[in-house]
């Protein structure tokens, strides 16, 4: 330890880190043993259905709720030693569902938010920043939803942090206001913060993280660059598959260049090496079969095949129909 | 240009306190209906009642008005202090507002603080209103110290802001704690003397009428007012009052739910 006996250090440990974590909540183990480490100037990524246990994981990681089991550092400071504040005045936490009071214009918000830490930057440029200085004098109410995402987001940055969190900053943004906060993102690892990011886009994933954690029901399933976990697929391409008649999962596994095959429902999910020598097998072995081909779709693997690959489930799913809000309050 | 004055103003703009009762007091004078049920709606009813109730009393020689408007000031301090408190605090978390701010180096203490400071602002601006609306349209005179009076209603504040408080250091909507404030509100409107003595009750009430918070306040808001009493008479009361706060904030620090 950098600083000794007390601990700390804005050195080289991680920023953030987790060991063993579980939360329990009555019928639910919603966390079941996590370990995670994000790095000065490393952006870890959460990927995982709703339900899957990233909201407490995050909510744990951020002092807000207590772990049954395990431990919590940020800084080599663990919660509950007495140094919460010492942490709260290192990290930004923008929050999903949070709201900002709609009587409460712009530029008060962010001073308001600016006067909670000792450090910090001044809010104009932070406005300047997240590209809303032309609503400095705009109630918070009278926002756009994506306006309000910027402003949560430069409420998280005012105080200078060293660590964000980020909870699906993008989502309802449009496509300029999304690049512009993947840039700020960007700019504040560049400039060596950690970045721990919830989300459910793909792109955004592989665009900001080094390294993404696939989390579902409380376990991290994978851990790694995107790019390795998609490697690991050992598939060029992924093919889907529906048929009608009869053709077994097996079968199917058997053709050339077939890496493995899956149902999902009334779908086949395969992982293909090479296409040219696939396709006109498969085909065949449907004409012996007398089956005919329902629907063929064939694209290059992304983490969602990934995902799908290790839990049988699709990243979006919100579990038949199951609202985002529903799903989070089963969790708790 | 002015240097010298920057200094003193980026301490305010950076103070967290500062900040947040600022926020506060934004917030409220923002709202046209909180200004409405806080200022001119009690200003109203004395207006009505005081019109209805003028003429002193055939009998007694006393005018109704004047038993009247202490009465109102204090159910106007019970009212406010509950309302301003518990409404915004469980709008904070119902919109995840405290827990987000529970993720910043902000002091609970600041926080709470922000919240008596700026109902403490709004306490002298709603006394006075009251008080001078009675003085100018009715001539109701305080007969007795403005430092009792004052002493007497910051207790009050106090003492409702704590009650204030517990009812919200729960719920979790707007509607659950809109009940909580009119079931432990009720009784004192019905049994603190606002609009009649509250001797009127059997005896055997009265043990319990006199440890209401809501008749601490009256009956010392009337000693002064009406009866001329310093502070030394409404030290009993006073004291009621802040035990009644004190154990509010403390309960409620103590069950309160960032989340």
């Amino acid at each position: 330890m950098v600083q000794g006996t007390r601990g700390g250090s804005d050195g080289d440990g991680p920023a953030i880190e987790a060991r063993g974590l579980v939360k329990r909540y009555p019928g639910v183990l919603a966390v079941d043993g996590v370990d995670l480490a994000v790095r000065p100037g490393e952006c870890l990524g959460l990927l995982g259905p709703n339900g899957a246990g990233k909201t407490t994981t995050v909510e744990m990681l951020e002092g807000l709720l207590r772990p049954d089991a395990g431990e919590v550092r940020l800084f080599g400071v663990a919660w509950g030693t007495g140094r919460d504040r010492w942490i709260r005045e290192r990290i930004g936490v923008q929050l999903q569902e949070s709201r900002f009071p709609e009587k409460l214009k712009v530029i008060e918000l962010v001073r308001l938010f600016r006067s909670f830490y000792r450090d910090g930057k001044d809010e104009e440029e932070v406005l300047d920043l997240v590209g809303l200085r032309g609503k400095r004098d705009a109630r918070s109410g009278n926002l756009s939803g994506g306006q309000r995402q910027r402003l949560s987001l430069a409420c998280a940055l005012v105080g200078d942090p060293r660590a964000l969190f980020l909870d699906e900053p993008t989502t309802g943004l449009d496509p300029q206001a999304r690049r512009r906060t993947w840039e700020i993102v960007e700019a504040f690892r560049e400039r060596g913060g950690a970045v721990l990011l919830t989300t459910h886009s793909m792109e955004e994933a592989a665009r900001l993280c080094d390294r993404v954690a696939i989390l579902d029901r409380g376990r991290v399933l994978a851990e790694g660059p995107p790019a390795e976990l998609v490697e690991a697929l050992g598939a060029d391409r992924v093919v889907l598959l529906e048929v009608e008649g009869e053709v077994t999962q097996d079968e199917l596994a058997g053709l050339p260049a077939v890496r493995r095959a899956t149902r999902r429902g009334e779908t086949f999910v395969l992982a293909v090496g090479e296409i040219a020598p696939f396709l006109p097998a498969l085909l065949e072995r449907l004409g012996a079969r007398g089956a005919r081909l329902r629907r063929l779709a064939i694209h290059q693997p992304t983490l969602e095949d990934v995902f799908l690959e290790l839990t049988g489930r699709s990243l979006r799913d919100d579990g038949d129909g199951a609202g985002r809000p529903a799903a989070r309050e089963a969790g708790r | 240009m002015s240097g010298a004055a920057r200094g003193p103003r980026l301490a305010l703009r950076r103070n967290p306190l500062v900040q947040l009762t600022l926020a506060r007091l934004r917030e409220f004078a923002r709202e046209p209906e909180a200004v409405f049920w806080v200022f001119v709606f009690p200003v109203l009813l004395t207006l009505a009642l005081g019109i209805a109730f003028r003429d002193p009393d055939p009998e007694t020689g006393e005018r109704y008005i004047e038993f009247l408007l202490p009465g109102l000031v204090g159910l106007n301090i019970m009212g406010s202090g509950m309302w301003g408190i518990g409404f915004p605090v469980v709008q904070a978390r119902r919109q995840h507002l405290l827990k987000r701010f529970r993720t910043t180096p902000m002091r609970r203490a600041d926080f709470l603080a922000a919240y008596g400071l700026s109902r403490l602002l709004f306490l002298v601006a709603e006394v006075i209103a009251l008080f001078g609306f009675g003085w100018l349209f009715f001539d109701v005179s305080v007969r007795g110290s403005w430092l009792a009076l004052a002493v007497v209603c910051l207790a009050g504040s106090l003492a409702f802001q704590g009650l204030g408080l517990l009812v919200a250091a729960r719920p979790r909507s707007v509607e659950v704690v809109s009940g909580w404030m009119n079931l432990v509100m009720l009784p004192m409107w019905l049994l603190s003397g606002t609009f009649y003595d509250w001797h009127r009750f059997p005896a055997w009430l009265h043990p319990a009428i006199r440890a209401l918070p809501l008749t601490a306040l009256n009956d010392a808001l009337r000693a002064v007012a009406n009866h001329g009493a310093g502070l030394g008479a409404v030290v009993p009361e006073t004291v009621l009052l802040l035990a009644w706060g004190t154990a509010g904030f403390v309960l409620a620090v103590r069950l309160f739910r960032w989340t």
